[in-house]
């Protein structure tokens, strides 16, 4: 497409541990493009923590490439390096062991400022981190407090004025809100929506939550044992998924509705181990309509509509047969 | 609830409340601490002007030896006839610096191994930690009287000996909380801002490891004086004539069935300094946790 | 049907802390019958986990205090009871599940064991009987018996919160308080264990009380629900009225800030502002400066919690327009 911002091809992020190798990441690709949001999901220890670590240059990448603007992040020097990652930041889980308990909120949005040097006097950046506490909503009397005397929801907006301190393009958000209630998510969620427009970010927005990811993404990608499962965008994913899993963990949400109440699907069985996975597919132990091929062969990655990508052997057939 | 500093800043009313005020305030609720806190200030008063508070010098003889507690001599008289008060007196001020010291050079060097260590870890962290195993091994007492045996006798060299046995347990402690801190996810957030690795030592790491250290500073201090006085008494580490409270213990011992004060006075202020530190600092622990709000 | 197992009225329980009397529930009134699971949804610093440990009499004290109420347990007042005799209860009659399967387990131990060690403290059965029982309930929530013999950190998050599961249902207890069962689980794995929940109901009959912030949750098991805000209930009734009949302006807003899967979205309508510092509750209505529908009688004065249609009780002034303003 016209403004790709990010381009990951092949990635690969391999843990060696006591027990084997650890296959966190296993052969990721993906494109996104500038003020967009890359939705990517899957359950606890599918590697979509470490997929946005890795993107961000937190964790070295084993294998594959990741391209910033065009550039190849992985060959640059480290001065280059850091002069990219200006344009990539992070927003975490947990607002509590994210933000330095002894460090002031004052403190704590400076940070990334201070390390870039971006500006020469203390007046100017007091100006900065005001107007950044603004813009994220934070009250500015709030400036001298420290984060333990502060509420989930305005922790959380520390860490989203942090993120945007340095006018980034692309802010990786690693479950930004599950730590939060219901109506503090939903003002996260918005503030996240707001500064995308404003500010054209492009998200990556990594959570287990799917009813948020629907709601705030453009394009959705399903990972499972660090693999890619499916990506489309991500009305399609709800409406036609095509992998099984897929089909699954969408039975799995409970719907906030009595009205609402579809086929369930309940798959059996949890999460394969991650460590030297056996070759074939890694969902084939819980899928219910796997053969024999699917315990020899991993399935190629294709497009099986425009824009619609499935890891899976027989998604066609199963498509067909549910309907 | 807490002093709030109001203030202008920026054209802006931010409330701002000092992080001390607030450690302050939750140590002084402590009563017990605050009993310790009083106990140290005590002794370290009594050190300081041991010189204006001693009513005799502590090295001339100025009466029969021997003498019990009376009005003249408040502790009596050590087997030299000299003063008990002013020797147990000048004794804080031995006893408190060579602690002080010992402890200094065994959190400087068992800090900076245990921090280093914890920081970048891999073949050099598993060096250091089996180096600091072995030390571990050995009885801190006996690693104190067998330094002490090596360097020879004298104040400096108690100290060294007394820190000797305290670097493998600071080394430990820095280490584990470095190890701790590193795994914290605001350091991850540090990197993800472009900070490097000293400004991730300084800024983020450093004020966290504080709190342990200073509580640990106060339950070692006590630890060290009865390292010292044990060193002493065993006829190691402070010689006589210096006052140093084991030191006196271990001269009244020849006399301890028929006279008690040689003993008595430099043991209470032994344990009474000791359960100063102790006190205190557990009283810090509590207080320099920021998350602990009750 | 009518029959209670569990009538909790006017429970108020206060927190002494340095920083002023924190008021987590404010006269909570709460109906449990026989077989039915309730579901008692709320935010963090609701009062949800401190009336579930009321209903234990295991209130922290100090700081927490039961300040005044009763809670009805097949007629008998349980915080009037002595200490043994609650013991007794506790486990036998009362049992609960924890959020977290991990640190509810003793790692230690082996997982049978476990449970017959909950058996034989309140049965006197020999050794042997309770291990048979620890397997049958293993068996009831779907893990092999042979299982049994391995240690905690041997089961995934999923089979230890069954194992969890078991060791509640191990004296066969008449009431179940379960504190967020699935909140620390994966979705697929959610849906195994309230497909479980679902059909134990079905098997053993017993009453549940199920904590939770998830309304999903509460239209997938439960039969009635109360929603709760600054310690209070505000909404109560069966499942029917609070998702089709909503009532309370707080509800509605619980509802409006969850993305909805069916439909597409520009922006979520969130409730604005905060939870009430339980230290320093609002005037009136707790909800009245976050509320949309607030009026100046909302301001002055406390409402009282009034059935608006048979068997659903809402805690409004304004609740009939608040329905209307669909």
């Amino acid at each position: 497409m016209s403004n790709e911002l990010l381009r990951v091809e092949h990635l690969k992020k391999y843990f060696k541990t006591p027990g084997g190798t650890l296959h966190a990441v296993d052969d990721v690709s993906f494109t996104l493009e500038e003020g967009k949001t890359l939705g990517v999901v899957g359950e606890s220890g599918c590697g979509k923590s470490t997929l946005g670590r890795t993107v961000l240059g937190l964790l070295d990448a084993t294998e594959g490439n990741i391209f910033f603007d065009g550039q190849d992040v992985l060959t640059m020097s480290k001065r280059e390096k850091r002069e990219v990652r200006k344009n990539m930041q992070m927003i975490f889980q947990d607002p509590y062991s994210s933000l330095n308990p002894r460090h002031c909120v004052l403190q704590l949005i400076s940070d990334p400022l201070k390390s870039y040097h971006v500006y020469k006097t203390k007046d100017e950046l007091m100006e900065r981190v005001f107007e950044l506490m603004d813009i994220v909503g934070l009250a500015r009397r709030f400036a001298f407090a420290y984060p333990h005397e502060l509420d989930g929801g305005r922790r959380q907006r520390i860490g989203v004025a942090r993120a945007l301190a340095l006018n980034p393009r692309l802010i990786v958000c690693d479950e930004p809100v599950s730590a939060l209630d219901v109506s503090i998510q939903a003002q996260v969620l918005n503030l996240l929506m707001d500064l995308q427009e404003q500010h054209t970010l492009a998200y990556i927005f990594v959570t287990h939550d799917l009813s948020v990811v629907k709601h705030i993404s453009d394009a959705i990608l399903v990972m499972y044992v660090g693999c890619m499962v499916e990506m489309c965008p991500s009305d399609e994913l709800f409406e036609k998924p095509y992998h099984p899993y897929t089909k699954g963990l969408l039975s799995a949400i409970p719907v906030p509705s009595l009205h609402n109440q579809k086929q369930r699907i309940i798959m059996q069985g949890e999460l394969t181990s991650p460590v030297d996975p056996k070759p074939g597919c890694r969902f084939v132990n819980r899928c219910p309509y796997a053969k024999e091929r699917c315990h020899q062969e991993m399935p190629e990655y294709r497009e099986v509509e425009p824009g619609h990508f499935v890891a899976c052997h027989y998604c066609e057939e199963i498509n067909q047969l549910s309907q | 609830m807490a002093k709030t500093k109001t203030k202008e800043y920026h054209g802006e009313l931010v409330e701002k409340r000092s992080q001390i005020g607030e450690i302050w305030k939750r140590f002084r609720r402590n009563k017990l601490a605050m009993v310790g806190m009083c106990i140290v200030i005590f002794m370290i008063f009594l050190a300081v002007f041991a010189n204006v508070l001693s009513p005799y010098s502590p090295y001339l003889q100025v009466d029969d030896p021997l003498q019990f507690p009376s009005l003249k001599h408040w502790f009596g008289t050590d087997n030299y006839g000299r003063d008990l008060l002013s020797r147990v007196l000048y004794g804080a001020r031995v006893s408190l610096l060579v602690a002080l010291l010992a402890l200094v050079i065994s959190l400087v060097v068992g800090g900076v191994l245990g921090a280093t260590a914890g920081y970048f870890g891999g073949a050099y962290d598993t060096f250091i930690m089996r180096l600091m195993d072995v030390l571990m091994a050995i009885p801190s007492m006996l690693l104190a009287v067998c330094v002490s045996a090596l360097l020879g006798n004298g104040t400096i060299n108690t100290a060294v000996a007394v820190a000797v046995g305290g670097i493998a347990q600071n080394a430990r402690l820095l280490r584990s909380t470095v190890l701790s801190i590193r795994g914290q996810e605001y350091v991850e957030a540090a990197k993800s801002c472009g900070s490097g690795h000293m400004r991730i030592i300084l800024r983020q790491v450093l004020p966290n490891t504080l709190s342990p250290v200073l509580v640990n500073t106060s339950l070692g201090l006590s630890g060290n004086i009865l390292q010292i006085s044990g060193l002493s008494f065993i006829g190691l580490g402070v010689q006589p004539p210096t006052p140093e409270w084991g030191s006196i213990i271990n001269v009244g011992r020849s006399y301890i069935t028929s006279f008690y004060p040689m003993i008595v006075f430099p043991g209470i202020a032994i344990a009474i300094t000791a359960f100063g530190f102790n006190v205190m600092g557990d009283g810090l622990r509590d207080a320099l946790d920021p998350k602990l709000k009750r | 049907m009518s029959e209670r197992i569990l009538e909790i009225r006017n429970l108020v329980v206060h927190y002494e802390t340095t920083d002023g009397c924190m008021q987590a529930v404010n006269g909570v009134d709460l109906d449990i019958e026989k077989g039915e699971i309730v579901g008692l949804v709320g935010e963090t610093g609701a009062g949800k986990t401190t009336t579930a440990l009321s209903i234990l009499n295991l209130i922290p004290s100090p700081p927490g205090r039961i300040v005044s109420g009763e809670i009805l347990f097949n007629g008998e007042d349980i915080l009037k009871m002595s200490p043994l005799d609650m013991r007794a209860l506790r486990g036998e009659q009362i049992a609960m599940i924890f959020q977290d399967p991990m640190t509810a387990l003793d790692p230690v131990f082996r997982v049978e064991d476990q449970i017959a060690e909950a058996v034989r403290t309140h049965d006197h059965v020999s050794k042997e009987q309770a291990l048979k029982v620890a397997r049958e309930k293993l068996e009831l929530v779907g893990i092999p018996a042979e299982r049994g013999k391995e240690y905690p950190h041997q089961f995934s998050g999923g089979m230890k919160q069954r194992v969890v599961i078991a060791m509640a249902l191990a004296c066969n207890p008449s009431l179940i308080l379960a504190d967020e069962p699935t909140t620390a689980l994966d979705v697929t794995i959610q849906a195994q264990v309230l497909d479980l929940m679902r059909e134990l109901q079905k098997k053993i009959q017993s009453s549940m009380l199920l904590i939770t912030h998830d309304l999903g949750v509460v239209a997938e098991i439960c039969q009635s629900a109360a929603i709760m805000y600054a310690g209070e209930i505000v909404e109560y009734g069966k499942v029917e009225h609070i998702f089709d009949e909503t009532a309370h302006p707080y509800t509605k807003g619980l509802f409006s800030s969850l993305p909805d899967l069916t439909k597409q979205t520009q922006r979520l309508n969130p409730i604005p502002g905060l939870m009430p510092d339980p230290a320093d509750l609002p005037t009136g209505c707790r909800f009245h400066p976050r509320c949309p529908y607030a009026t100046s009688r909302c301001a002055a004065e406390h409402p009282e919690i009034t059935e608006i249609s048979p068997g659903h009780l809402v805690r409004c002034h304004n609740c009939k327009e608040v329905s209307h303003n669909e």
